[in-house]
């Protein structure tokens, strides 16, 4: 599945602390794998070794027959994955344009990214209005609508999302979720979905993956996880 | 404490035997890398241990100068233990409007603000205390000693005093504030350090190591002249701190001895002293010392060899074993 | 009041400098948070290979452009060979690299060239213009000093706002690790930073040199002038860069005129801590300052 994202033994340390421990499992290409677990869990970690800010140990994680670990970050983006950061990483000293410019910059084709930029602004009106703002004046939906659509500027096969609910209210985060949803039927993206509320996040995925202290202790179909009460106690909160 | 002090005593006892057994010309020597010894070690305990960085403090050292050679200019009676006091205690006080200073600035601008002082100093110096030729010092040895061994052997307790001073506040409560605020200074303010005053303290120490060396130098200069206090003394005690082993006692004595025997080692290794190549080498070895000091070895010679001692005494551990 | 308008034409045109040297501190301090104490040595090197090429018939024009140039390839081998392997650790090691390399190049020169001051070209004529009969003190060397400067900032405008590598570099100084996992190649981008702010001292370096003439040293007091009008702008902008310059040239000259030139570096200090005290992190900066 040349569509795929597989990871295989992906293991990643911060000093002695084992962070990632053996994480192995596929996301296929026109899905939602969410990532689900306790803060701490090793979430953010996995999405930050997938694309090269932290360094693998051990394993592969392979998209288009790339491993991608061993990769910078500036590389991996251009080999088609795109990485929404914790917290957004809107950049607040430019421009809601200027942060979209910035998502397409390593693109050769000027055409083609700007072409990009105009649906994402077709996508996003309330960013339509304020291009040639600073980023100061959006509110947090807005923010993680520029932080998608940024990413989406590069023209990602994969896009890895970490916590996009994060300070939104719930209103907002089903709309994202939807938004979401609406991407990968369009354009057959595989999605990787961090997420502390595993509800919302649940509600949209087609795979489920849960994390506890850097492995992987339960993965499948995201309904079954759902519905068993017991293991969303247990692990999930809810 | 005790410990230091022995330590010290048998250093003391090692230099003395050093001094009567050279010429006076090597005891004037070693009685620069001596007031060097001091001056870099404040300067290292400022920088390795709060993490500031001065790069003026050949300016508090003119300062010390300045204020032991008035000081005797106008009580010519006066014991030398006093006006080196002095000339500490006044160099302090100037340490103390400099870290007010620190306090209030980042890094950066600090550097901007200690390098104009640098700049600004012999400037100053020359304009409001008799030009360029200073303010004259004298020193009369007592009895038939040689000036020049009479010298070094102030310099050298000197020294050794303020390494067994500065080696005990190592173990005190000083060096953990100094340390936390280096570190992290929101997380040393939230612990209860007031952080302002812990680098205040650090200024003032480390400029009253400046002052009593810059005492020191006017003595062995015979004055107090704005010549011997251009920039580059600033960036030589810099240069002796990183080389020698930033933070680290021992590593002053090493960097004060590398900043006055390299330019003399280099000088008999090329034999054309009119070259222009002869002039210039020891800066650039120390430039490039610099430079490979903090890219490769950053805690300098004593750090280098702190770790082949180590190695060292793993390989006897082990043919022991054997 | 002819002394008055003397001193601040000469200040204007001493802060133009000023400004050039402030702008590459700030490009440097913007991308990799390093202050570069080596700026003005590096500015002297180039205007000593521009001195050399003069020397083997080349024309003004021809060694005014390749003094630019050997100051983008010093900047960028700097950064690559010395400053690159220091860039993650304490802001303190970069500082005192930069430190060596001054006493470094400094030296080097010194051996390579001697310490003898030498005479360097202005390419336009030393003479004051004449205004209302009387000569005053700015020379049309002076009048391109001004020009010249006015297009660097111009141009470094241009670069930052308008163009996509601007934006990269912007971004790589804002927030680097954003920046690489939009793909912009960060490494690259504080090279450049490195490339252009040593070209900016190479260009004040030439300025500086027809007036106080060569030697390894000559940059030294420019180096802590530039300093005080980047500190004086704040360290974040070009804009400040500018002003800053233009204040410290200004109130520089005045100070040299009516108090004497050996109150020159006093008189930058004093801006300095004046300056600091008001806002301690410089007149158009947006950082917080620190709350002791």
């Amino acid at each position: 599945m040349t569509g795929a994202l597989v990871l295989e033994g992906l293991s990643a340390s911060y000093g002695p602390v084992r962070a990632l421990d053996e994480v192995s499992f596929v996301v296929a290409e026109g899905s939602i794998t969410a990532v689900l677990g306790a803060n701490g869990a090793g979430k953010t970690t996995l999405l930050r070794t997938i694309t090269g800010l932290v360094r693998a140990t051990r394993g592969s994680a392979v998209y288009g027959g790339v491993d991608l670990v061993g990769q910078a970050p500036e590389e991996v983006v251009r080999l088609g994955v795109a990485h929404v950061p914790e917290g957004r990483g809107v950049i607040q000293e430019l421009t809601v344009d200027e942060n979209l410019r910035l998502g397409g910059s390593f693109r050769r084709d000027r055409q083609g990214t700007r072409a990009t930029i105009d649906e994402v602004y077709a996508m996003f009106p309330a960013l339509a209005e304020r291009r040639r703002r600073s980023t100061n004046t959006l509110s947090g939906g807005e923010r993680q609508m520029l932080a998608i659509g940024r990413a989406l500027v590069a023209k990602p096969s994969v896009l890895l999302l970490d916590e996009p609910s994060l300070g939104l209210a719930p209103r907002v985060t089903t709309r994202i979720m939807a938004l979401l949803r609406e991407l990968v039927a369009d354009k057959r993206l595989a999605v990787l979905l961090v997420e502390q509320n595993a509800r919302s996040a649940l509600s949209i995925a087609d795979q489920a993956v849960v994390l506890g202290l850097g492995r992987v202790v339960l993965a499948g179909a995201a309904a079954e996880v759902a519905a068993d009460e017991s293991l969303r106690h247990h692990y999930l909160g809810y | 404490m005790l410990r230091h002090l022995s330590f010290a005593l048998m250093a003391g006892i090692g230099c003395y035997a050093l001094s009567v057994s050279v010429s006076d010309f090597a005891n004037s020597q070693i009685a620069t890398v001596a007031l060097f010894t001091i001056a870099i070690a404040g300067l290292s305990m400022l920088t390795g241990g709060t993490g500031q960085l001065s790069l003026g403090h050949g300016a508090l050292m003119a300062v010390g100068a300045y204020s032991y050679a008035e000081l005797e200019l106008h009580n010519p009676k006066v014991p030398l233990v006093v006006g080196l006091a002095v000339a500490a205690g006044a160099t302090a006080l100037a340490g103390c409007v400099l870290g007010v200073a620190a306090a209030r600035l980042r890094g950066p601008y600090l550097a901007g603000v200690t390098l104009a002082l640098g700049l600004a100093t012999p400037q100053l110096a020359d304009h409001y205390f008799n030009s360029d030729q200073g303010v004259p010092v004298n020193l009369t040895p007592p009895g038939s000693v040689q000036p020049d061994h009479w010298f070094a052997w102030i310099t050298m307790l000197c020294a050794l005093l303020t390494l067994v001073l500065l080696a005990n506040l190592r173990k005190s409560r000083f060096h953990r504030s100094f340390t936390a605020v280096r570190d992290d200074e929101i997380a040393a303010s939230l612990a209860g350090i007031s952080v302002a005053r812990t680098q205040i303290v650090a200024f003032v120490l480390s400029a009253a190591c400046a002052g009593l060396a810059g005492g020191l130098l006017a003595i062995a200069d015979l004055g107090a002249t704005p010549g011997l206090f251009p920039l580059t003394l600033s960036i030589q005690l810099i240069a002796g701190m990183v080389i020698g082993g930033m933070g680290s006692l021992v590593g002053a004595v090493w960097g004060a001895a590398l900043i006055v025997y390299i330019p003399i080692w280099l000088d008999d290794i090329v034999n054309s002293p009119s070259s222009t190549l002869a002039a210039n080498l020891p800066q650039i070895v120390f430039g490039l010392l610099i430079i490979g000091v903090v890219l490769v070895a950053p805690s300098g010679l004593q750090g280098a060899l702190r770790r082949g001692m180590a190695v060292i005494n793993r390989r006897i551990g082990r043919s022991g074993a054997a | 009041m002819r002394l008055f308008v003397d001193y601040t034409l000469s200040g204007v045109s001493a802060g133009m400098v000023y400004a050039a040297v402030a702008l590459g501190l700030v490009l440097i301090w913007r991308s990799t948070q390093i202050l570069n104490f080596a700026q003005g040595a590096m500015a002297m090197l180039t205007t000593y290979v521009a001195s050399t090429l003069l020397e083997h018939s080349f024309g003004y024009w021809a060694a005014f452009a390749l003094a630019l140039v050997a100051g983008l390839v010093l900047g960028a081998a700097t950064e690559r060979v010395l400053i690159r392997p220091v860039e993650g650790r304490s802001a303190i090691d970069a500082v005192i690299v930069a430190i060596g390399l001054l006493i470094f190049l400094e030296a080097l020169a010194g051996a390579i060239w001697g310490s003898n001051p030498r005479a360097f070209p202005a390419p336009f004529k030393l003479v004051g213009y004449v205004i209302g009969g009387q000569p005053v003190e700015f020379t049309p060397f002076d009048l391109f000093i001004v020009l010249a400067v006015l297009l660097l900032m111009g141009l470094m405008l241009v670069l930052f706002r308008f163009t996509g590598v601007g934006l990269r570099m912007r971004a790589s100084a804002f927030a680097p690790e954003v920046a690489r996992l939009l793909g912009v190649r960060v490494n690259r981008m504080l090279t450049l930073g490195w490339a252009l702010a040593a070209m900016a001292g190479a260009l004040a370096g030439v300025f500086v040199a027809p007036k106080v003439f060569l030697s390894p040293t000559y940059m030294d007091s420019i180096l802590i002038y530039g300093f005080t009008a980047a500190i004086v702008g704040g360290l974040e902008s070009p804009v400040g860069s500018l002003v800053g310059g233009l204040g410290t040239g200004l109130i520089l000259s005045y100070v040299g005129g009516y108090l004497g030139s050996s109150f020159q570096a006093t008189g930058a200090l004093v801006l300095l801590v004046v300056v600091l005290m008001v806002r301690p992190t410089g007149l158009f900066s947006r950082v917080q300052p620190r709350r002791v």
